[in-house]
């Protein structure tokens, strides 16, 4: 079931579900689930790259234990699921003694920055997974903070209580990230656009 | 301001481009609004990675909400060990249909996950104070309280078995290993297979009145939003201290922080 980007703002409707979720409402969680994970998925893929699968799920698993504690509407739902998600994300990479930064396929650089298409495709060019891929290129403080709040919505301050940072610190994290994202991808000297890649989440 | 200045960006439509909230052509440069919008693009449909799982958990949650860490770490062992298709089962061994959940969780190796400083320090005995009465005891002729033993299991058996020797040497294990027949890793294994099959809950008072059961309801899950109970509260402005909003949810550990860890 494709979950609508409308529903990610859909606030009250979406709060409403965690509430009844909160209440039992099998299929209310289901829904929220659906919602909420394949950003949540895409956070922990600049964090765990292949692992964020396992990850969300180890997430999750606590988001159904913990449920009945939260309190908060759908802003703060999705705050408080990020944080358990880079916890369990922190927990991984400690365990794996690995780096966090991933590291993209060649491909997908040259892809973003191909000037060999035509400006029809727009939008729909750049596919989701390799704008994840580009973004988890960058220090992972800044694909964090570019990740929290252009993909799961987060404002500053809420993204700054799944970092453990101050807004600001948040808002220059961002930026820096976007600055250098900008220059990875090149002016717009031209119309052309990437090409198109499968979807990858 | 349309200054399609290429890869020159500034704070302000840094933010908002970040918001998201306007034509993000209009923020400098296209193709990081593109970049950015294809981040945030819907799901493309289809299903969506390990909601089997997550039900499952949901599930399992809702049943017996007070031993959720208990269960969580046993639901988390299985899953580490034998993939998420198999978790509706596991689930329902846990719930007492079997003893699925056991057996898998002592047939493997370490689960890849450190788990140890999960959620806060593990629960000793849970509540002491409260004793079901009526539900069958594994073994009705010792004094320990069985619900005690259920959660020593469960903690039990949700370490690998790399620490399971040790954890039968924890002082606090002294009922299991004395139950068991010692501190034998085994013999505890067997025994905690044993007893949770049969008392999969650690407080089977707090069960809901009506009978558990671990298979899913076949419910329609694209019920419209606005008809689902438990009113709507979206005007809540997201304050850290902000007072419990729901009306369905009355546990009564619930705490009103939602520091997740």
């Amino acid at each position: 079931m494709g979950v609508l980007e409308a529903d990610l703002h859909a606030a009250r409707d979406l709060t409403a579900l965690v509430v009844a979720a909160q209440g039992g409402d099998e299929s209310a969680f289901q829904t929220v689930y659906r919602t909420l994970q394949p950003v949540l998925l895409r956070y922990l893929r600049v964090l765990v790259d292949d692992d964020a699968e396992d990850v969300a799920s180890e997430a999750w698993l606590q988001i159904a234990r913990d449920l009945g504690r939260f309190r908060g509407d759908w802003d703060k739902f999705r705050g408080w699921a990020a944080t358990i998600a880079r916890h369990r994300a922190m927990d991984h990479l400690r365990s794996a003694r690995r780096r966090p930064s991933v590291a993209a396929p060649a491909e997908h650089f040259a892809e973003l920055t191909s000037d060999q298409d035509t400006a029809t495709q727009a939008l729909e060019s750049v596919s989701t997974g390799t704008a994840i891929a580009l973004i988890a290129q960058l220090p992972r403080d800044q694909a964090e903070a570019v990740l929290l709040r252009a993909v799961l919505g987060l404002d500053a301050r809420a993204a700054g209580r799944v970092l453990g940072k101050r807004s600001g610190a948040v808002r220059t994290a961002a930026y820096r990230g976007l600055k250098r994202l900008a220059e990875l991808l090149g002016p717009d000297v031209t119309e052309n656009d990437p090409p198109t890649l499968k979807e990858v989440t | 301001m349309s200054t399609n200045r290429g890869n020159r960006i500034d704070r302000v439509s840094a933010e908002r481009l970040l918001r998201g909230g306007l034509d993000v052509r209009e923020t400098g440069s296209r193709r990081l609004a593109d970049l950015l919008a294809a981040a945030a693009a819907p799901h493309s449909g289809g299903p969506v990675a390990g909601e089997t799982a997550a039900m499952a958990a949901f599930r399992a949650a809702q049943v017996a909400p007070d031993s959720g860490a208990q269960r969580r770490s046993m639901l988390k062992t299985a899953l580490a060990k034998i993939g998420t298709v198999k978790v509706a089962a596991v689930c329902a061994a846990v719930l007492g249909v079997g003893g699925v959940a056991a057996a898998a969780t002592s047939s493997g190796a370490a689960g890849p996950l450190g788990f140890a400083g999960f959620g806060g320090p593990r629960a000793e005995s849970p509540r002491p104070t409260t004793k079901p009465t009526g539900t069958p005891s594994p073994r009705p002729d010792h004094s320990v309280r069985p619900e005690g033993l259920v959660g020593l299991c469960h903690e039990y058996i949700g370490r690998d078995r790399d620490h399971r020797k040790a954890t039968l040497d924890d002082r606090r294990f002294n009922e299991l290993a004395d139950r068991a027949g010692g501190r034998d890793r085994d013999k505890a294994d067997r025994f905690c297979d044993d007893l949770l099959r049969r008392w999969p809950s650690a407080s089977p008072k707090e069960r809901p009145s009506g009978t558990p059961s671990g298979t899913p309801s076949p419910r329609s899950t694209d019920r419209p939003y606005g008809d689902r109970p438990g009113g709507q509260n979206g005007g809540q402005d997201g304050d850290r201290d902000s007072k419990p909003t729901s009306t369905t949810s009355a546990r009564p550990e619930a705490p009103t922080t939602n520091s997740p860890r």
